[in-house]
């Protein structure tokens, strides 16, 4: 039996716009609570882009974990592990809303910036601050989704 | 911007923003699809989307520095909206999650290390570029 290529099968243009949507609102939101952070907690660390990205870690683990729930496997929640039924959810959700939701250029523009500033305590606080507690929360969310 | 409007600029840089997001999603959904290397274990197809966007993001940023007008839009198109979209960190932070659930300690801590360090330093020479760039371009205009 033939494959249709996935470009071909009839819901892709769906997807596609599912993932624009899902894009738009992740750009949107990030903008928002970036501001939001910044006004909330004054400090010279770029604390708005780390809430957007802590945030979008553990949204993306708990997304994973509840998707995978259902399949009753080992609970290896992640990009290939996700119950079958729900992959075009999964697709939209993660790559589209909360890979746009998040951001790695941000991140970096910002650090960037504190080192040229000389501020070099604050660069790596804000590294380790980023990279430490997001994959603690990725982990956590998926071990929370797969309980729900 | 018209006059009559005065505040059109507030929240005009919404819908830029919401358009550039939606595109650099597709982007980055195209890019990991289509990538050339698949089925390694090191996420090549998000690494080099992240170090590309975070030379670009340095570069506009740099360039197109005023916060006001024309610029601001530049900004928040291309800025916050597409290279912001494009690249991601729940991706990485997802990825890190697959491996330490593998119980693989080596490779989550490599990703991690690299993809700071090759980030930061794509930054650093997009930041000065882009300086570079606008100096070249101001000397000419003049």
């Amino acid at each position: 039996m033939m494959i249709t290529p996935f470009i071909l099968q009839t819901g892709f243009p769906i997807l596609l716009a599912w993932l624009a949507i899902a894009g738009a609102a992740g750009a949107c939101l990030r903008y928002g609570v970036d501001h939001l952070a910044h006004r909330l907690i004054p400090t010279s660390l770029p604390v708005g882009i780390l809430a957007v990205n802590l945030s979008g870690a553990l949204f993306i683990g708990l997304l994973a974990g509840i998707l995978t729930a259902h399949t009753g496997t080992t609970g290896n929640a992640w990009a290939g592990e996700v119950d079958p039924e729900y992959h075009t959810t999964w697709i939209i959700l993660s790559v589209g809303f909360a890979g746009s939701y998040t951001t790695f250029s941000g991140w970096m523009v910002q650090t960037a910036e504190l080192v040229e500033a000389g501020d070099l305590k604050d660069a790596l606080l804000n590294l380790l601050l980023s990279i430490v507690p997001g994959i603690l929360l990725t982990l956590a969310g998926i071990r929370i989704g797969l309980r729900l | 911007m018209p006059k009559a409007f005065p505040d059109a600029d507030r929240w005009l840089i919404w819908p830029a923003m919401a358009l550039g997001g939606a595109l650099g999603a597709l982007m980055r959904y195209g890019w990991v699809t289509l990538f050339p290397v698949q089925d390694t274990a090191f996420p090549l197809a998000i690494f080099t989307e992240n170090i590309l966007g975070a030379f670009l993001l340095g570069w506009l940023l740099a360039f197109f520095i005023r916060k006001r007008g024309k610029h601001r839009f530049i900004r928040a198109f291309f800025g916050t909206g597409l290279i912001g979209s494009f690249t991601t960190f729940s991706g990485i932070t997802l990825d890190l999650a697959g491996f330490v659930q593998n119980s693989s300690i080596f490779l989550p801590v490599l990703y991690g290390m690299v993809s700071m360090a090759a980030g930061l330093a794509a930054a650093l020479i997009g930041l000065r570029l882009g300086r570079a760039t606008l100096k070249t371009h101001q000397n000419n205009s003049r």
